[in-house]
C-alpha cells in the first residue's frame, strides 16, 4: 500500500478500520490455528513412529522417511509402524468429519456414528460373521489382543460394513416416509441403534465362548489392524468425501440458521441432509468395518473445534478433521505405549484421554460467556 | 417487484390460503394483516418456496418462480423467518456474510466482503461485527438478520413478524432501518405483522386475511373500522391524529365482547 492510501485511511478516522478488514484478521488467526493443528499432527505423526520397542529419534525416522537409514530400522518404520500411523490419521480424520456433518445436518450436537447406530450396525455384523464363518480359532501363546484369532478378517469387515450401511439406508428410508426432518432421523437411529445392540446380543447368546471373546475383541477398535490395502481403502473413501464437505461448507453454514433460512438462501435442505448422512456413515462405516469401533472421535473433535474455531464451517471442517486425525494418533501411540508390549483398546484410550479434555473446555467455554454476559 | 396470482395452498385436507392476489411495487412495503392462523406465515412460506403452493403463480423482478432454480430465487428473494435462533457460535460478521451465500461459487470474493461491510455499516452494527450472535440481545439479533436478508442482494424481502419480542424503542428501530434500506435500493418488502399501527406507519400497501382469503388490499385507505373489524373480529376505532392513523380496539362493556363470526 502506498503512503497517499494510508493516509487516505486514517483520514477517514470513523471508524478506524472497516469491519471487513478486522473480520480479516479474525479469519487469519483462525487459519493460523488450523496450521499449527496440521503441524502438531506431522510432528506427533513422526514422533509416534520412533516409538515402540525398537526406539528412533524423530531425527533418525525423518532421515529413514527420505530414502535414508539401516535396512532393519526402515522396514520397522515403513513397513509396520507407518501404515499404523496413517490408518489412525486417516480414520480419526474420516470419524471426526462425519461426526461434525453430521451434527450439522442433523442440527443435533449429540449426533454421532454412535447415536445414529452406524457402529451397532457394524458390531452386529461382524458378530454374524464371526458366527457364521467359524471365526475365532484360538491362539492361546500370543499376546492378548492375539488370542483370538478371527478366520477370515475379509468377512468381518465387509459383514460389518453391510450391517453400518444397512442402519444408515433403514433411517434415510424411515426419513423419506415421514419427511426429511432431523428429529425423525435421530429416533430412527436410536431405534435402529437399540435393534443391532439387540441382535448382537442374542448372536453372542449362541455363539461359543470363543467366538463370544471375538467378538468383544473385534468391537474394541484396534488400529493395528489396518494393512496397506485396509489403509488404501480407507483413504481412497475418506478423502474424496472431505473434498465434499469442503465443497459444501456454504450450504452446512446455511443449515445452522435452521431450514428455513437456508431454504432462503438456495439450499436443497433435504438432499443436502441425504447425502450428508449417506456419506458420513460411509466414511464412519469403512472406518469401522477395518478397524473396529472408535468411539467417542466423532463427538469431541467438532465439539472441541467449536470451542477453537468456533461454528463456520470453512474452519470447523478442517480443524476437526486435523483434530480427529491428531486425536486418534495420539490415543493410539498411547495405547501401544501405556503398558507395551500390551496394546489397549484405542477407543477406550480416546475416551480416557479426550473426555476430560472436553469437560476443560466446556467450563472454560461457560466461564467466558457467562462473564461476557455479566 | 413481486407479484402473485391466484395463490392457493392447503396442509392435507384444511385450506390455508384461498386465491390470494398481491402486487407490491419495488421500493415500497406490504403488511399482512390478520389473526393468528389467518395464512400470513403461510403466505409468506409459499413465496420463499419453502412451501410448495397448489395453485396460482408468483413472480419475482418479472421471472416466473417456477423457471428458477434455488440459487437464482435466493438471489431475488430473502426470507426472514419469525424467531429465528442460531445455534452455531458465529459472529455477527459470519452471519452476515452468509447472506452471499446464493452468490458465493467457491470461496468469498472481495466484493461479498464489501457488501457485508457496507451492510454492517448502514446498519450500525460495526460495533457488534466480531461478536457472537448469541451474545446479542433481541433487537441487535433482529438487525443481523435483517442484514443478512439485505447481503444478498435480493429484490424482493420478506419478512415474517420482524418486531414481535423486541421493545417500543427496538420496534421503531428496526422499521426504520427496514424503511430506509428498502428505499433506497428499492426492494419489494412483503412483511406480516401483527401491530396494526405499526404497520399503518411504515407500510405503503395493506393485505388483510382472514381464513386464507383476502378481505381487501390496497393503500391506506383499506385501514378503516369495517375492514378492521372483518380482519380481526374486534371492534375498533380509526382516527386520524395529527396526521396518522391510529387504530383502537373498542372495549365493550364485560360480557358483550363481540368475536365478529
Amino acid at each position: 500500500m502506498d503512503a497517499s492510501r494510508v493516509r487516505e485511511k486514517s483520514r477517514r478516522s470513523v471508524p478506524p478500520q472497516g469491519s471487513g478488514a478486522a473480520y480479516r484478521k479474525y479469519g487469519g488467526r483462525k487459519v493460523l490455528l488450523i496450521a499449527l493443528l496440521g503441524v502438531a499432527l506431522i510432528a506427533v505423526a513422526v514422533v509416534s513412529l520412533g516409538l515402540g520397542s525398537a526406539r528412533l529419534s524423530p531425527l533418525k525416522v525423518v532421515e529413514i522417511i527420505f530414502g535414508g537409514g539401516d535396512a532393519r530400522s526402515a522396514q520397522i518404520v515403513l513397513g509396520i509402524r507407518l501404515p499404523r500411523v496413517l490408518a489412525a490419521i486417516a480414520a480419526g480424520l474420516g470419524l471426526a468429519l462425519a461426526g461434525c456433518v453430521m451434527q450439522n445436518v442433523l442440527q443435533n450436537p449429540l449426533a454421532s456414528d454412535y447415536t445414529l447406530g452406524v457402529s451397532q450396525g457394524a458390531a452386529f455384523g461382524a458378530a454374524v460373521a464371526i458366527l457364521v464363518g467359524g471365526a475365532g480359532s484360538a491362539n492361546a501363546a500370543g499376546a492378548v489382543r492375539d488370542a483370538f484369532l478371527i478366520a477370515n478378517p475379509f468377512l468381518v469387515t465387509i459383514s460389518a460394513f453391510a450391517g453400518a450401511m444397512a442402519v444408515t439406508l433403514a433411517v434415510l428410508l424411515l426419513a423419506r416416509l415421514r419427511g426429511v426432518t432431523p428429529e425423525v432421523m435421530v429416533l430412527a437411529g436410536v431405534a435402529m441403534g437399540s435393534l443391532f445392540s439387540a441382535g448382537t446380543v442374542i448372536v453372542q447368546f449362541f455363539a461359543t465362548d470363543v467366538q463370544v471373546a471375538s467378538i468383544v475383541f473385534w468391537t474394541f477398535g484396534d488400529i493395528g489392524r489396518a494393512s496397506w490395502r485396509d489403509l488404501a481403502i480407507i483413504a481412497g473413501v475418506t478423502v474424496p468425501v472431505t473434498v465434499w464437505f469442503l465443497l459444501k461448507r456454504w450450504d452446512y453454514n446455511a443449515l445452522g440458521g435452521g431450514d428455513d433460512i437456508a431454504h432462503s438462501l438456495g439450499v436443497n435442505v433435504g438432499r443436502t441432509r441425504t447425502i450428508g448422512m449417506l456419506l458420513t456413515s460411509l466414511v464412519t462405516a469403512t472406518a469401522v468395518s477395518f478397524l473396529g469401533i472408535i468411539a467417542f472421535v466423532g463427538l469431541l473433535a467438532p465439539h472441541l473445534m467449536r470451542r477453537v474455531v468456533g461454528g463456520d464451517y470453512r474452519y470447523l471442517i478442517p480443524g476437526s478433521a486435523l483434530a480427529g486425525a491428531l486425536l486418534l494418533l495420539v490415543s493410539d501411540t498411547f495405547s501401544r505405549m501405556i503398558i507395551a508390549p500390551v496394546v489397549l483398546p484405542v477407543g477406550a484410550v480416546t475416551s480416557v484421554l479426550g473426555a476430560p479434555l472436553f469437560v476443560y473446555l466446556l467450563i472454560r467455554g461457560f466461564i467466558k460467556s457467562g462473564r461476557r454476559a455479566a | 417487484m413481486l407479484r402473485v396470482k391466484g395463490l392457493s395452498f392447503s396442509y392435507g385436507a384444511r385450506a390455508a390460503l384461498r386465491g390470494i392476489d398481491l402486487e407490491v411495487a419495488g421500493g415500497s412495503l406490504c403488511s399482512i394483516l390478520g389473526n393468528n392462523g389467518a395464512g400470513k406465515s403461510t403466505l409468506l412460506k409459499c413465496v420463499a418456496g419453502i412451501l410448495r403452493s397448489d395453485r396460482g403463480s408468483i413472480s419475482l423482478g418479472g421471472e416466473d418462480r417456477d423457471n428458477l432454480n434455488r440459487r437464482e430465487a435466493a438471489r431475488l428473494l430473502a426470507y426472514v423467518p419469525q424467531r429465528e435462533i442460531y445455534r452455531a457460535r458465529l459472529t455477527v460478521f459470519d452471519a452476515v456474510l452468509m447472506g452471499r451465500r446464493p452468490h458465493i461459487g467457491w470461496g468469498v470474493r472481495a466484493r461479498d466482503l464489501e457488501v457485508a461491510e457496507r451492510v454492517i455499516e448502514e446498519l450500525e452494527l460495526d460495533e457488534l461485527s466480531l461478536r457472537f450472535v448469541d451474545e446479542l440481545s433481541g433487537g441487535e439479533y433482529q438487525k443481523v438478520v435483517i442484514a443478512r436478508a439485505l447481503a444478498q442482494e435480493p429484490r424482493v424481502l420478506l419478512l415474517d413478524e420482524p418486531t414481535s419480542n423486541l421493545d417500543l424503542r427496538n420496534q421503531l428501530e428496526v422499521m426504520h432501518t427496514v424503511r430506509r434500506a428498502v428505499g433506497e435500493r428499492g426492494i419489494s418488502v412483503l412483511m406480516a405483522i401483527h401491530d396494526v399501527n405499526l404497520a399503518v406507519r411504515f407500510s405503503d400497501v395493506f393485505l388483510l386475511m382472514h381464513d386464507g382469503a383476502a378481505l381487501a388490499g390496497g393503500g391506506r385507505e383499506v385501514i378503516e373500522a369495517g375492514n378492521i373489524e372483518r380482519t380481526y373480529g374486534v371492534k375498533v376505532r380509526v382516527e386520524e391524529r395529527n396526521g396518522e392513523t391510529i387504530v383502537t380496539p373498542v372495549l365493550d362493556p364485560p360480557g358483550e365482547v363481540t368475536h365478529g363470526e
